[in-house]
């Protein structure tokens, strides 16, 4: 399960980055990728909303502290 | 002695600043008594409680105990909170504690505000009202740091809230940062006050190092610029050439960082004195190649708490809209720290210039990304670093500006009255606050690492030497006095 929802972050990744050599990992941070600040996070975080069709919680939001928080979360909810 | 014992009460006209004589006495007394019982946690808490105390009550009187209250209100909310098994109560008693820290910061800064543009748009023939409210030296400041307390507790972002009560009381008053900030969050500095600190050689170092060049920046640097040139020409900018208020402009930026920035030094200077660490609030502003970069390098506390407590959970519910909904909470962010400056026009207009920019950098980032492309990386940053200092030193004359027919004055004179002629005559006139300015921002511009440089040496000197320059440094600037010491702007709001 995993292994699938990094795959389809991959794409969102590169879709919102505008970057086609991103790849994600559980580590990776904001400051991993240039062009991840406030700003664009928050298109990302819809972004993976839209591609999973998923609703995040501002409590969830606040919390996740790099990608690897970002995909437990998405299974919890894929799962539930 | 009836003398001294006068002065130690609360002067209205006289409040105490870091950069008075009395506060360094004071200071003096304290920290002798300090560093003889900071080992021990409960001795050293009580004694900066006490402390702190003492120092907003001599800065703001009676006001103190408004301290006492919102201080004791948001320890027990902050319990109850972290107590309450029903989200809905939560919910109840984090409102309660945003209708007591925003109501009071209303009814103290901003009842006066209301009232009269309410009273321009019904009887618009009437003279402006003026209740007399006393301005809680800080409240702007303080309110803030109690809140990040309560919405962490809420959030769940602090696990553990503070059981004890004193030491809560502390956070909120710890009297290096009421004032002016910088804005501590409770996470950061609630476990140092529970903890046992260390005053090492390095902090000692570091502390005096910093109130050196906070004492430098305000006294050399922003009292001087403000008194024998900037704050004439806003004073009256009718009096003075299109050149002259452009200099000002300039003149104003400057002035502005180095008393805010000064002030922050102190700050953490004396934070450092007493084994704590502060956050920094400055990082090279006029290096921001964008506003968006600015906002990361001026007031940074400030733009933090912003970031995290409102525009964060502002664009999150606007997420559907895309950069549209991104723009709208930059917007509103903007208009909300405008305000917060101050109950005026001339701050909110300021605010929403700089929400204005963001949005700007939003919208043309792949335009600029492809303009990296083309032109030499050193020259686009430099072409960018010149025309974002431009953008802030003509906003800023909206930040300086008394009100908004001032600001519309020294903006005509810029744009209809700009004679570069008059340049000569004007550094002859002004020889002395021109030169001051240039070291100023070449100070500013100078690399980090020759501040590390100067500031490690200095640290790795001996004690004797360390204090005998502390004292020379200290005697020497304050001889660069022409009156009586200056306030903080920051203290304003």
């Amino acid at each position: 399960m995993e292994t699938e929802i990094i795959e389809k972050l991959n794409i969102t990744f590169r879709k919102v980055f505008k970057d086609p050599e991103i790849k994600v990992y559980p580590e990776m941070t904001a400051n991993d990728v240039e062009k991840w600040d406030s700003i664009t996070h928050v298109i990302l975080i819809a972004e993976i909303e839209k591609d999973f069709n998923i609703k995040f919680k501002l409590k969830e939001l606040i919390a996740m502290k790099n990608v690897g928080d970002c995909i437990r979360i998405i299974n919890e909810k894929l799962e539930n | 002695m009836e003398n001294l014992f006068s002065s130690l009460k609360y002067l209205p006209n006289q409040p105490l600043i870091f950069n008075s004589v009395l506060f360094f006495l004071l200071f003096t007394v304290f920290y002798l008594i300090y560093i003889t019982v900071f080992n021990k946690i409960k001795a050293r808490n009580i004694l900066l409680l006490i402390f702190s105390f003492y120092f907003y009550y001599k800065v703001s009187g009676l006001a103190v105990i408004l301290l006492l209250l919102m201080g004791s209100s948001d320890y027990f909310i902050g319990l109850g909170i972290f107590k309450s098994k029903k989200q809905s109560s939560k919910a109840w008693l984090l409102l309660l504690s945003l209708i007591v820290n925003l109501g009071s910061l209303f009814y103290f800064k901003y009842t006066n505000f209301f009232l009269n543009t309410w009273l321009d748009i019904t009887q618009p023939t009437q003279a402006p009202l003026v209740l007399n409210i006393l301005l809680p030296i800080g409240i702007s400041f303080y309110v803030f740091k109690s809140l990040s307390y309560i919405l962490d507790v809420y959030r769940e972002v602090i696990e553990e809230p503070e059981r004890n009560y004193f030491n809560y009381l502390l956070y909120v008053a710890f009297f290096p940062n009421i004032l002016a900030g910088p804005i501590s969050k409770a996470r950061d500095l609630l476990p140092q006050i529970n903890q046992k600190l260390f005053i090492t050689n390095e902090f000692i170092g570091k502390g005096f190092f910093l109130i050196m060049c906070g004492a430098f920046k305000k006294v050399v640097i922003a009292d001087f610029l403000a008194v024998n040139f900037v704050d004439r020409v806003f004073q009256s900018p009718h009096l003075f050439s299109g050149f002259e208020n452009l200099m000002a402009s300039y003149g104003a930026t400057i002035q502005i960082y180095a008393d805010f920035s000064g002030y922050t030094d102190i700050v953490i200077g004396i934070a450092f004195l007493l084994g704590f660490v502060v956050d920094p609030n400055f990082n090279k502003p006029f290096m921001a190649k964008n506003v968006t970069d600015f906002w990361r390098r001026w007031h940074i506390t400030l733009s933090k708490w912003l970031n995290e407590y409102l525009y964060t959970p502002l664009s999150f519910s606007f997420r559907k809209l895309r950069r549209i909904g991104i723009i709208l909470s930059l917007i509103i962010t903007f208009f909300i720290s405008g305000f917060w400056h101050g109950p005026n026009w001339t701050y909110i207009l300021w605010g929403l210039s700089h929400g204005i920019a963001m949005t700007y950098d939003i919208l043309s980032d792949r335009f600029r990304d492809k303009l990296k492309k083309i032109i030499n990386i050193k020259i686009y940053n430099f072409i960018s670093i010149f025309i974002t200092f431009h953008f802030l030193s003509l906003s800023i004359i909206l930040f300086k500006s008394a009100d908004l027919n001032t600001a519309g004055v020294v903006y005509s004179k810029i744009l209809n009255n700009l004679d570069f002629s008059l340049a000569k005559e004007w550094m002859k006139l002004y020889s002395l606050p021109f030169i001051v300015m240039i070291i100023a921002y070449v100070l500013h511009y100078l690399p980090m690492s020759w501040n590390n440089f100067l500031s490690n040496r200095y640290i790795k000197l001996n004690w004797a030497f360390k204090t005998l320059i502390f004292v020379l440094a200290v005697i020497l600037i304050y001889q660069a006095y022409s009156s009586e010491a200056m306030p903080f702007v920051y203290l304003e709001f």
